[in-house]
């Protein structure tokens, strides 16, 4: 699945260890998110998307 | 270089307190048991004592179980996955070296079981362990 996240994450100015300790997750699981090696659970998504106040759909795009 | 998230540190640090403290137990127990298994006569009471190391590895499967517990999605998948390998890994092992046994090598205590599992899993861990660190932020 293909994802938005890392945009958000460098418009925000935060590191992937930034991320990581908003979303509780270590910063292997943001890195293997955004480069597509991983598709998170749904409530890691909704989390995701509250985080970034945007919709879960407009993070991640189906392939 | 990767930097050490929040999340990875506050965990770690749990699972070696409780895992460290553990195994430091399991020592102190374990001599003690040798010591007094010297001068102890009775099957059963042997047999007891000879037993007491178990409780901290009780403690230990239990920080093991904490640690995964505390762990995000990911790293659980991916524990799952190297104890999954490790078992198969253990399985093929074992099975293959019994046939060798048949065949006229030494039999082998079950006790060695257990530490090939764990060398396979440690094996795997580092090597997960080194992907992670070279996983660089883009």
């Amino acid at each position: 699945m293909k994802n938005k996240m890392r945009d958000l994450r460098t418009n925000n100015n935060w590191s992937q260890a930034d991320l990581a300790d908003r979303l509780d997750v270590s910063r292997q699981t943001v890195n293997a998110i955004e480069t597509g090696k991983y598709d998170p659970s749904l409530p890691l998504a909704f989390k995701i998307a509250a985080l970034f106040k945007a919709h879960i759909e407009d993070i991640f795009l189906p392939n | 270089m990767s930097q050490v998230d929040k999340f990875t540190k506050k965990t770690l640090r749990k699972y070696w307190i409780e895992l460290g403290s553990a195994m430091l137990l399991y020592m102190v127990i374990l001599s003690g048991a040798l010591l007094i298994l010297k001068d102890i006569e009775g099957l059963w009471l042997r047999s007891l004592i000879a037993l007491t190391p178990m409780i901290p590895i009780v403690f230990a499967t239990i920080a093991i179980y904490r640690h995964v517990l505390r762990m995000d999605e990911l790293q659980r998948l991916q524990a799952l996955r190297i104890i999954a390998v490790s078992a198969a890994g253990t399985a093929v092992l074992s099975i293959g070296y019994g046939f060798l046994e048949i065949a006229g090598l030494p039999q082998l205590s079950m006790m060695v079981v257990w530490p090939v599992m764990a060398a396979l899993w440690v094996l795997q861990t580092l090597y997960g362990a080194l992907m992670t660190a070279v996983t660089h932020e883009k």
